[in-house]
């Protein structure tokens, strides 16, 4: 399958003014259009390694960012983010517009993908099991996977556990990785070779630079994998490492709640989250220290595969 | 979940099996209501309510007597109040309800 590298950046700068854009992102197909000059050096930078579509298809999704204009502050540039030709949200500075079309992919998957349980949850994959990172905003979810995907890691996605509910596997949907604030310079110390985005300021949830994500994860987005650990990260600022195994109750607890659609789901979403939590080993992770937690989640899955 | 209207003549019975589905997650049940999509955490002496005593008509005394044997425990005054409160909370959640003897 071509990639969208093949277009080189001009090709692909053309596409997203004209036709359109066809990427294919995990297991969904996506149209993405924009009128934002902008953001088509940064996107191509991000999005070179993903596998490129033809428009002979049914797309899952279509994006469209257009330039706008804040009314009645005419002075102030907006971007409009359509889906499927509406608008779901209100206009945004355009200076945000990458973010913008990222928050929108993450819209419409969150809204749309009822046939799968969605964890709010990142999810790296090593040895062919995964390990599930369910967390709200703020617990550090985003900064672990970036991190683990530089330390050999695959990345399945930093923000969606898209698990089927007849069975333990997770679908990869490796996109972009949004860093915000002081975890845009700790991925910098940490992974110095890792790819970034420019730093979008100023946003709803502060400074965002995102990660690019690995070819290999891309290349690999067709595979899905059991899931074998569940970690509730929290980070902490000057809190010890600590890692303490869960019980399963707390843990269906808190993944139920977790879950973008569980109730949606009714009994499905029932027997898929008893399914994970009887099926994984089931952790609450406390850190500060990105390195440490690294270390301690690496010697999990060491140990884990020596084990078995 | 008191309730002043459940006497000690009052007589409860589990909802019948179809409506919910029961795991068991180490010392606590995880239970899914049907007709409400509910899910709720129960504990053990709950579920043993639910799954086993209820399954006949029982009221407050009788039940925490049953549960009390099952544990090879004495039952007491204390006991029946406790057990009489859980079947309130679980007759609100839709999983037992009241019934003739």
């Amino acid at each position: 399958m071509r990639v969208v590298g093949e277009l080189g950046q001009a090709g692909f700068a053309e596409r997203l003014r004209g036709q359109g854009l066809g990427v294919r992102l995990g297991p969904f197909d996506v149209k993405v259009r924009s009128g934002i000059a902008a953001i088509e050096a940064p996107l191509y930078g991000l999005y070179r390694d993903y596998p490129l579509l033809d428009d002979e298809r049914t797309f899952s999704m279509h994006l469209q960012l257009t330039a706008a204009r804040a009314f009645p502050r005419l002075d102030r540039a907006t971007v409009r983010l359509l889906v499927d030709g509406r608008a779901p949200h209100e206009d945004l500075p355009r200076g945000q517009a990458l973010a913008v079309l990222e928050w929108g992919i993450n819209l419409v998957i969150a809204l749309r993908a009822h046939s799968l349980l969605m964890l709010h949850s990142g999810a790296v994959e090593r040895g062919g099991s995964v390990m599930l990172f369910p967390a709200w905003p703020g617990s550090g979810k985003t900064t672990l996977c970036a991190a683990l995907v530089h330390r050999g890691w695959r990345l399945f996605s930093d923000e969606f556990g898209l698990v089927r509910p007849s069975t333990i596997e997770v679908l990869p949907i490796p996109r972009p990785m949004p860093l915000k604030n002081e975890s845009i310079d700790v991925i910098r110390a940490f992974a110095p070779e890792a790819e970034l985005g420019p730093a979008i300021p100023n946003t709803r949830k502060g400074t965002i630079a995102h990660v690019k994500v690995p070819a290999a994860s891309i290349r690999a987005s067709a595979h899905s994998a059991a899931v074998r650990w569940i970690v509730f990260p929290q980070w902490v600022a000057g809190a010890s490492l600590r890692c303490e195994e869960m019980s399963k109750a707390d843990a269906f607890l808190m993944l139920a709640t977790n879950a973008f659609n569980y109730e949606m789901l009714g009994e499905a979403g029932f027997a898929a989250v008893h399914r994970l939590v009887t099926a994984a080993a089931c952790y609450r992770l406390v850190y500060s220290d990105l390195a440490e937690a690294v270390r301690l989640l690496n010697e999990m899955a060491a140990n884990d595969a020596s084990g078995s | 979940m008191s309730d002043a209207t459940a006497g000690v003549t009052t007589h409860w019975r589990a909802r019948p099996a179809h409506e919910f589905v029961s795991s068991q997650l180490g010392a606590d049940y995880a239970v899914y209501h049907r007709p409400s999509g509910r899910t709720h955490f129960l504990n053990a002496a709950a579920a043993d309510l639910l799954e086993r005593v209820l399954l006949q008509p029982r009221t407050a005394a009788a039940a925490a007597a049953e549960l009390a044997a099952g544990e090879g425990a004495p039952g007491s005054a204390e006991f029946v109040a406790v057990v009489a409160e859980s079947l309130s909370r679980l007759e609100y959640l839709g999983l037992i309800e009241r019934c003739e003897p």
